[in-house]
């Protein structure tokens, strides 16, 4: 097997065998070994050895002392509590903060692992659920997440800035004219296949004419349709498949753009 | 085929342009007034954009509305090409621009639809 890039490797964790409960055991170049969690076709976790410890990034983000870390740690070793949980429990993090730190965690930790040159990636299924639905990412995605982080910028911004509009109700993307790369995909679900071709369309179409900042252009067709707008460099798509749906989501872009607020990465960032 | 645009235009006066294409592919036929309140250079580059905004979206649309701050441009699909209709932004918002233009597009319709009968 050729060594997988990052969009390769994201592919391929895409579709899974159903029903999609299992994970990925991935061997490196180094001869290290990384697992991707999966239940219901989403990432619930990944995990490298050369990646830092989740534990590490929470001090980081949250400011968590190492030794209150290391008390929750040896007293989940004791009580079979998750580690994240007992966290949580204890207040020393809310649920959306664990939820973020696990999320970014996953993303970091698939980096690391294309990082190494992913040379095997083979599907073990598994019958265990339980992981908790916010903390599980599609791979489209962690697939933007990783172009955000690759940039140094926030992914969580990005995706909170497209879901504003597509309200939970439509599937989409939000991408960098610029750059030419997603830097965050809907909650919504959308196959591998729709990303690489909803990406490829909304860029032909932006080659074609660049709508005017803050101008939308809007398709209705059987059973649903797409709005595309632009923001200075951010360019949003979203996808329906109900007329209803369609039309809120249409008068939310219309009402909403002249106020909608987006991260503008600095050039530097975007170029490099 | 004899289409009267300026007509068109007069009986619906927000319509700051009227264009009809067709051909494969497609090309301007007819025209009156210009795209460029929309922000398009030309006619000619609504015409190479409007197959990828008609066909080749994520759902295939045979009625898309691009909405700039200052006008909006309707373009509608027909079986036998495309008609192109910008409407000047007015107070009353993109509800009431988008009931113009499509008025503009029927218009445009009935005379085409006579063309093809006689």
């Amino acid at each position: 097997m050729s060594k997988l890039g990052l969009f390769a490797m994201l592919a391929r964790l895409a579709e899974p065998p159903e029903p999609g409960i299992g994970a990925w055991q991935i061997r490196t170049d180094d001869g290290r070994e990384g697992v991707v969690l999966m239940e219901a076709g989403r990432l619930c976790w990944t995990n490298h050895d050369l990646d830092g410890r989740f534990s590490e990034q929470i001090e980081r983000r949250y400011g968590i002392g190492r030794s209150v870390i290391e008390q929750v740690r040896r007293a989940c070793r004791e009580t079979g509590q998750a580690f994240g949980v007992a966290l949580v429990e204890q207040g020393h993090l809310t649920p959306p903060q664990l939820a973020s730190a696990m999320r970014d965690h996953t993303c970091r930790s698939i980096l690391s692992l294309v990082k190494s040159g992913v040379r095997a990636c083979d599907w073990v299924p598994h019958e265990g659920t339980g992981c908790a639905p916010d903390t599980m990412i599609t791979a489209t995605q962690a697939a933007c997440r990783c172009v955000a982080l690759v940039m140094g910028l926030d992914g969580e911004r990005f995706e909170a800035s497209l879901e504003a509009m597509l309200g939970g109700e439509a599937a989409g993307l939000l991408i960098h004219s610029g750059a030419r790369l997603p830097f965050a995909a809907s909650t919504t679900a959308m196959a591998w296949q729709e990303l690489r071709g909803w990406l490829t369309w909304v860029l032909r179409i932006d080659g074609l004419y660049p709508l005017p900042s803050r101008g939308y252009v809007a398709g209705r067709g059987q059973g649903g349709g797409w709005v595309v707008w632009r923001v200075e460099a951010m360019v949003g798509l979203a996808v329906t498949t109900s007329d209803d749906a369609q039309r809120r989501v249409l008068l939310r872009v219309a009402s909403t753009l002249a106020d909608w607020a987006v991260d503008q990465p600095p050039e530097s960032a975007v170029m490099r | 085929m004899t289409l009267d645009l300026d007509q068109v235009r007069r009986d619906v006066p927000p319509c700051t342009g009227l264009a009809w294409f067709a051909g494969e592919p497609l090309a301007l036929v007819a025209a009156s007034g210009e795209p460029t309140d929309a922000a398009w250079p030309s006619w000619d580059a609504v015409a190479a954009a409007a197959p990828a905004l008609l066909r080749d979206g994520p759902v295939a649309s045979p009625e898309v509305l691009l909405r700039t701050p200052a006008a909006l441009l309707l373009l509608c699909e027909r079986a036998d090409g495309v008609v192109a209709v910008v409407v000047t932004a007015s107070a009353a918002g993109t509800g009431m621009a988008l009931v113009q233009a499509r008025m503009a597009v029927s218009h445009v319709t009935t005379q085409l639809d006579a063309a093809v009968a006689g």
